[in-house]
Order: structure tokens, then sequence, then C-alpha cells
């Protein structure tokens, strides 16, 4: 009972938004007044994909996204495992610390930061808007890796350690593989949020960083609605491609411990 | 145990405090440039700020559409981790929950404008059902003065984003301890104060506080959905950063500054208020 | 005159049954041991006596009234679980009066606490917090927390299980003595035959899902009903279905010969010696049950190979029946 009301809300207020946009995305423009026509068309799509400004915003909305997450990762690694495995004074402050910039406006970062990357000549730059894309995902990241490893537990770590395991190889064999649904986790928020950004963006790239959000935002008023709706389609599609280059990057990271990989007959 | 810093926890925590720098770094530019006058530095913009009735507007403004927000969302999102969480994880609901956190706020918001506006698909299908006569029968929803429409955008993304913060609070509750409560004689009641209350309060306080942020300064979906007047903190301080008087940058400035220095205070006496507790629960020798 | 007793109880899960038609009674003031293997629903018996699982069939009365349904303030049965489970957050007379301060006043309550808490010698750690007291001072403030409500019944689920050894012996001569001085009526499950019989007036053996048998430590121990109490609690070879001869009338010998017809043989492998209270033990394996038992054995057999077939032999007038009556 309770599951039917709980699967019927919540595919009534999330699922049903999604479809209606899918489902607009291939549908000619509802003009007001008329009843709504269903008929297939793939004129939306065609816009989106033959604008060559969207092949450009795709390609340096993904570096944006691949090197904000990298960074991320890359943080929240070393910190998630400082955090959870040892012990020193002032960790839970620093823990507070680090969830702080969540709670200031990220425009103050941006703002901040832009005389500032001006004169470094990060104005502009994709760089630049990538070093301030760290701001609101950053926390996010550490908190998840960190919960992590509380979940791994040091044990596992130590015992590949005792074995005689270089770091590196640690990392691969023990560490990456257990910590997979929080590296997951993290992908998916980093790369959302930062496809979220469209202030940040634009203050930082200043109309000369051109990404997705920076070409929709401006025609959000729009009367196509079939177009935008392809746009809105693709803004949800990216978070899940970055989850599955992820998953098959780590698969061929992945130290694979077997015997024939060891070339034991 | 090691009660200093060793040499390897440095090493891993480096890159965190590169971070840290790169924020208070902003923060204290953003500072600098709210007191840099054409002759030295003054405190002068922060008077004439508070002088300004666009700064008192868009505080009420902002004020109620982010209580009311963040408010219900809360509720809500509360209330429904309550009643469906035992089936929720490990189960297609989940990822049902997770739909809405994978569009960006601002598209989130255009589909509320399609389909909640004025000129929009719920307006036109009424219209065809015969049930109004024209579009200016369908209620302002959106662009409207009370920011109903920014308000409806928020909910919708923010109540997944509750639920999936509360849910792992509600599988790891320790459901021994409502045994031990029931043979000392207590009721739900105690259960709730004892353990439910104790155990999702600080999640609760910490979603609190990152909704509450967010939607406060946020620039995107109120300069969608929004009106010319009052304004959004962020979408004021955006129009005075790039304002045309050097006096109205300036407000840009010291107007963030001032937001960030007032969260980032309550944030923090928040959490130093629950990390005692947060300590002693996670010393808690309930098998998992 | 009978105080507690349960009636007829009877659980299934799952549509599996757990235990059936347990009865027995206890008198105010005394304690009973439940014992038997692991798994056989002694924990469960005691949850559903508790009300926190229901019995399918069957009920508990407790002066003549059910009392597996009293909820909140009405309950009169109170259990200590195999962990303290002491609320990490509150601290040490928080966790004491929980109970006490839902009834009576918080003053009240806290006086009442401290003595408590004073007389099992905790009196530094009023104000300390869970987290800063060992596991067996955890389990006392556990044992207090129950008894300052002063229930009729007090069921203790193996309250010793997650302690090491020597606090584990320590605390339960402690909780003997503070059950009877409490004149508290209680229910005490466990697995360990020792803990079973130093803490009960009574012992029951669980097994199979029925009580094998009740009675005090020491007539169960010396004479089993059948071959489940045997084989859990007594000290005996078990020879067929019908009978058993207790393991101190055993010896050990490597060739047959060495028995006369009055002797009953069996075949069995040699395993290891062991030295306890000045006496020198044999641990053998049975050819026939692949059971291990220990047998007293006189000589310096260390020169054996572990895995030395031999034989055990008994004097017939040693064999004695299961009580079939039962």
């Amino acid at each position: 009972m309770k599951k039917t009301i709980f699967y019927i809300l919540s595919s009534l207020l999330f699922l049903l938004p999604a479809l209606m946009l899918a489902v607009k995305s291939f549908t000619p423009v509802w003009k007001w007044g008329e009843p709504l026509s269903f008929e297939w068309t793939l004129r939306g799509w065609e816009v989106f994909l033959m604008d060559p400004r969207i092949y450009e915003a795709l390609f340096v909305s993904i570096l944006i996204a691949l090197a904000v997450t990298f960074l991320n990762l890359m943080v929240g690694f070393l910190t998630g495992k400082a955090l959870s495995h040892s012990v020193f004074k002032g960790k839970g402050l620093l823990e507070t610390f680090l969830l702080l910039p969540l709670f200031i406006p990220t425009m103050a970062a941006a703002l901040g930061l832009h005389i500032t990357m001006i004169r470094l000549g990060l104005a502009n730059q994709w760089l630049g808007v990538v070093i301030v894309h760290l701001v609101p995902t950053i926390p996010y990241t550490i908190k998840v890796m960190k919960a992590g490893y509380d979940r791994v537990g040091s044990g596992m770590i130590q015992q590949a350690k005792v074995l005689g395991g270089s770091p590196f190889h640690v990392f691969r064999s023990v560490e990456l593989p257990l910590l997979m649904p929080s590296v997951r986790s993290a992908v998916f928020l980093t790369v959302t949020i930062s496809m979220s950004q469209y202030v940040l963006t634009a203050v930082i790239g200043g109309g000369n960083v051109i990404t997705l959000p920076i070409i929709y935002y401006p025609f959000l008023q729009s009367v196509n609605d079939t177009v935008m709706a392809a746009f809105s389609i693709a803004f949800a599609m990216l978070p899940v491609i970055a989850v599955a280059a992820v998953e098959l990057l780590s698969k061929i990271l992945t130290y694979k411990g077997t015997f024939v990989n060891r070339g034991v007959t | 145990m090691k009660w200093h810093l060793n040499k390897q926890t440095t090493l891993l925590l480096v890159p965190a405090f590169l971070f840290l720098l790169l924020v208070l770094y902003s923060l204290v530019m953003s500072f600098v440039e709210s007191v840099k006058g054409p002759d030295g530095w003054t405190l002068s913009y922060y008077q004439s700020l508070f002088e300004e009735e666009r700064l008192y507007a868009s505080f009420g403004y902002s004020l109620w559409i982010t209580l009311i927000s963040t408010a219900l969302s809360i509720v809500i999102g509360w209330a429904l981790v309550r009643s469906f969480h035992t089936f929720i994880e490990n189960s297609l609901g989940k990822w049902i929950l997770w739909i809405p956190m994978l569009f960006p706020h601002f598209v989130w918001g255009y589909f509320v404008l399609l389909l909640l506006g004025q000129s929009g698909v719920l307006s036109s299908v009424l219209f065809n059902l015969g049930w109004l006569e024209s579009r200016s029968e369908f209620p302002v929803l959106v662009q409207d003065r009370e920011g109903a429409g920014i308000i409806i955008t928020y909910l919708w993304k923010e109540i997944p984003f509750v639920v999936l913060m509360l849910l792992p609070v509600y599988t790891q509750l320790p459901k021994q301890y409502g045994e031990v409560i029931q043979v000392l004689g207590g009721t739900k009641k105690e259960y709730f104060k004892t353990i439910e209350w104790p155990w999702v309060q600080p999640v609760i306080v910490e979603v609190f506080l990152i909704v509450t942020a967010f939607i406060f300064t946020a620039y995107e979906v109120p300069a969608l959905l929004g009106v010319q007047f009052p304004q959004m903190t962020a979408v004021l301080a955006y129009d005075w950063f790039y304002g045309i008087s050097w006096d109205e940058r300036s407000f840009a400035f010291a107007l963030l500054f001032m937001i960030s220095v007032v969260m980032s205070l309550f944030a923090l006496l928040s959490f130093l208020m629950l990390n005692r507790r947060r300590w002693l629960i996670s010393k808690s020798q309930h098998q998992r | 005159m009978t105080y507690f007793s349960l009636v007829k109880a009877h659980k299934e899960y799952q549509k599996k049954e757990i235990f059936t038609g347990i009865d027995f009674s206890l008198e105010k003031g005394e304690i009973l041991s439940l014992v038997g293997p692991s798994g056989t629903g002694k924990s469960t018996l005691l949850r559903c006596i508790a009300g926190l699982e229901q019995f399918t069939a069957g009920h508990a009365l407790l002066e003549d009234q059910r009392v597996e349904h009293l909820k909140g303030k009405e309950r009169t049965v109170g259990m200590v679980f195999q962990q303290p489970l002491l609320f990490p957050h509150l601290t040490i007379l928080e966790n004491v009066i929980y109970g006490l301060k839902l009834k009576r006043s918080k003053r009240e309550a806290a006086t009442e606490g401290i003595k408590y808490i004073k007389s099992v010698g905790l009196e530094d750690y009023i104000h300390a917090y869970p987290h800063e007291l060992s596991g067996g001072q955890q389990q006392r403030i556990a044992l207090i927390r129950a008894l300052v409500l002063k229930p009729k019944l007090l069921l203790l689920d193996e309250p010793f299980s997650s302690l090491d050894p020597d606090l584990r012996r320590e605390l339960r001569d402690w909780v003997r003595m503070l059950l009877k001085q409490e004149k508290m009526t209680a229910i005490f499950v466990t697995h360990d035959r020792e803990e079973a019989m130093l803490l009960g007036d009574k012992v029951a053996v669980l097994a199979e899902g029925k009580i094998q048998q009740i009675g005090p430590p020491r007539q169960v121990y010396e004479q089993p009903s059948n071959e489940l109490v045997a084989r859990h609690y007594a000290d005996v070879i078990v020879l067929n279905d019908r009978e058993y001869a207790p393991n101190h009338f055993f010896v050990w010998s490597s060739s047959k010969a060495a028995f006369s017809a009055e002797f009953c043989v069996l075949e069995a492998q040699w395993l290891n010696q062991t030295y306890q209270f000045g006496e020198s033990y044999a641990h053998i394996q049975m050819t026939g049950t692949k059971r291990r038992h220990i047998i007293p054995a006189k000589h310096d057999l260390s020169h054996l190979t572990p895995g030395k077939t031999g034989y055990v032999a008994v004097n017939r007038n040693e064999i004695r029946s299961f009580d079939k009556e039962e």
C-alpha cells in the first residue's frame, strides 16, 4: 500500500517531468490554445545537433567538467583518507571548515577571484572556470569520499600494505574497487554541479568560454519549446555519460587479481 | 593515538588546505574590493549600502522565498523519508528520486515555465478542455511578485535532495535501541526523543544550512523566474557588479561579503554546537 | 505458589517452527538458567516473554496476569541484552534513570539512580558518558538500568557474551549476588554450561524447539533425561539411545585385550592430554559417533601420537539408563 503510494507519487512528480521533456523534444512546437500535437519530429534534435556552436560548447563543457572531476577526485581521495583514517587534533574543526564553502555565496567566490584571474591571465580562460567550479563541488566530494573511507575501514588497506603492495598497487587493487560507489556519487555530483553553473562561468569566462549553460540560458524564454526540450534532455544525459565513462575507466585502471592475469597455471 | 599531524597525514591534506586557501582568498578579495574607494580605504560603501531601498526589498523578498522553500522542502522531504525509507533504499524508487538531481536548476526552472506559465502547457490544456476562457484566467504562477514560480522550482529540486541526504541516516538508525526503550517502559515518543531526533538532527541542520545558503544566494532561477523588482540577492549583486558606477560595483562586493560572513558564522556556530553530540553518537556500540 | 509460568508457548517464524509446547513455572525469587545449543530459539523465547515478539500461540502469566502485552509504564518485565546498549549521548546517571524518569519525578529518579550506581561501585562515573567505561562496567550499568525499575521478572539474554573470559567470571558471581539481594525472579539465557550452573537455581535445557529437561543444576547434570540433555549439559558418553555412562568411569587403553568381559569397550582415537586441578585428562574422539570427549587418564600418555586408534571402556555396572518415564 505504502509502496504503491510512493511509486505513484514519485513517478508523477519526478519521472513524469523528465518524460514530458523527452516527449516534447520529439514533438512540434506547442502553440498556446491549440491541441497538443504528438506528431513525431526530429527537428528539435536537428537544430540542437546542427549548430556548430553547440559542438564547441559541448566540447568546452566536457573539458571543464572532466578537469573539475579529476581535481575533485584527487582532493577527495587524499582528504577523505586523511579525515577518515588518521587521528589528529582539530580534525572535527577542519571537517567543518571544509564544508563551509557550501554556505557562502558562490558568487562571492567568483567575484572575489575575478580580478586575480584577470591579473594571472586566467579570466576568459577555461582553466579559470575550472578553478571557480571547484568551490561548489569539492566540499561534496570530500564528504562523499570520507564517508566511503569510513565505510571501508583501514583494516583492508593495511592488510594489503602488510602483504607488500606499493602504495599505487594498493590503491589500484584495494582502495579504488572498494571505493567505487563513492567515486560514482562524487563524479555524478561534480558533473551535475559543474553543468549547472551559469553565473560562475559567465563571470569568470567573461563570454569567452562558451559552455552549454551559456548558450542555453539566454534562450530560456524562447518559444521553440521543441529545441529547448532537446537541449534540456542533453543536460541530463551528460552526468549519466560521465558516470558510465568513469565506470569504464575504473575497469581499465583496476588491478584484476585473477590467476589468468598473473599467468599462473 | 597520535594527536599531532604526522608527515603523511599532512601530505594528504595539502590539497584540502590549498582549496581552503582559495576560498579564503576569494573572500578576502571581496572584502578588499568592498572597502577600496577612489581615494583609499573606506567603509562608506557599507554605510550607503544600508541606505539603498533595493537592498531591503531584496532581503525581505529573498528571505521569504528562502525560508518558505527551505522549510517546506525539509518538512516534506523528511515526512517522505520517515514514511517510505524502509523500501526506498536499494530499489527503483531511489533512482526515480535521482531524476530531478540530473537536471540543472535553470533547466528545471525552464520546465516550470513551460508547464505552469500563463502561456504554458497546463494553461493551454485547460483552455482546450474549455475550463478557461483566456490565458489571463490562469493564475500568475511564474514571474510573479510573490516568487511562486521560484518557490515551486526550488521545492521540486530540493525535496529529492533532502530525501537523499536523510535516507542513509534512516537506514542506519540503531533500531536495537528501540527495543531497549521498549523494555524500559518507553513508547514511540521516547524513541523519537532519545534516538531518532538526536541521530537525525545534525543532518537536518546541515541540509537546512546548505539549502538556505544556496537558495538565498543563487542567481539562475530567480533571474529566470523572478520579476524586475524586488530582486533576490544574487540578481541584485549581479546587476550591481555589471552596473555603470563604481559605487554599485562596490555594493555588489559588500553585499556578498556580508552574506558570506553571516552565513559562515551561522554555519560554524551550528556545527560547533552539534559536534559534541555527533562525536558521542559516533561512539555508539550497537551492532550495525 | 506459582509466580510466573509459561503456558503452551509456541512460536513460528515464516512457517518454520522455532519452539513448541513450552511449559514451565517459577517461584518468586527463583532464577532459571536456560541453556542449549545456539540457534534453538532461546533468545526468541525471551523476546516473546518481553513482548518484543509475539507468541504464535500460548502465553506467559505473572501473578496470574498476562504480561507479554503490557506496554509502557504498565510493564513488569525487564530485560538485559547481549550488548550493554547504553545510550551513547546520555550520561551514566541519565542512562540508569531512563525508565524511572518516565514514571517518577526527575529528582526522585536521580536519588534512586545514584543509590544503585553507588551500590555497584561506579559512583565515580555518574556524570561520565558510556564510552568512558569498560565493557564490563557498561554491562553493570545496563543491569542496574533494568533493576532500578524493580521489574517483577528480569530477563537476561546472554549478558556476558560480549565480554572477555576473565571479566565474565567476575561479573557472573556479582550478578547472582545482586539478583539474590534484590530477590529478583529471573530467566537467564546462556549457551555456557558452567554459567548456567553458577547462576541458576534451576536449569532448563532447550533443544530442538522443546524443553528437554528442567530441574536443579546437579540433578540435570547427573541424571540427564535423554541424549540431547546428555550431550549439551552432562559429562557422559552416550552408548545408545537408552544408555549412557559418566565420563569419569571410562578408561583408555591402546589394546582391547586389556579389558575383561565386565567392561563395555568402544573404539576411539587418541587426540591429546591436558591437566586441570591436579588431574590429568585424555581427549579422545569416538570412532562410532565422531564426538569428542574428555576422560580421566591416570598415566602419562604423551608419547601417543594424535589420531592413534585405541579403546575406551567402562564397567557395565556404571552404565545407566535415560529416564524413559518422561
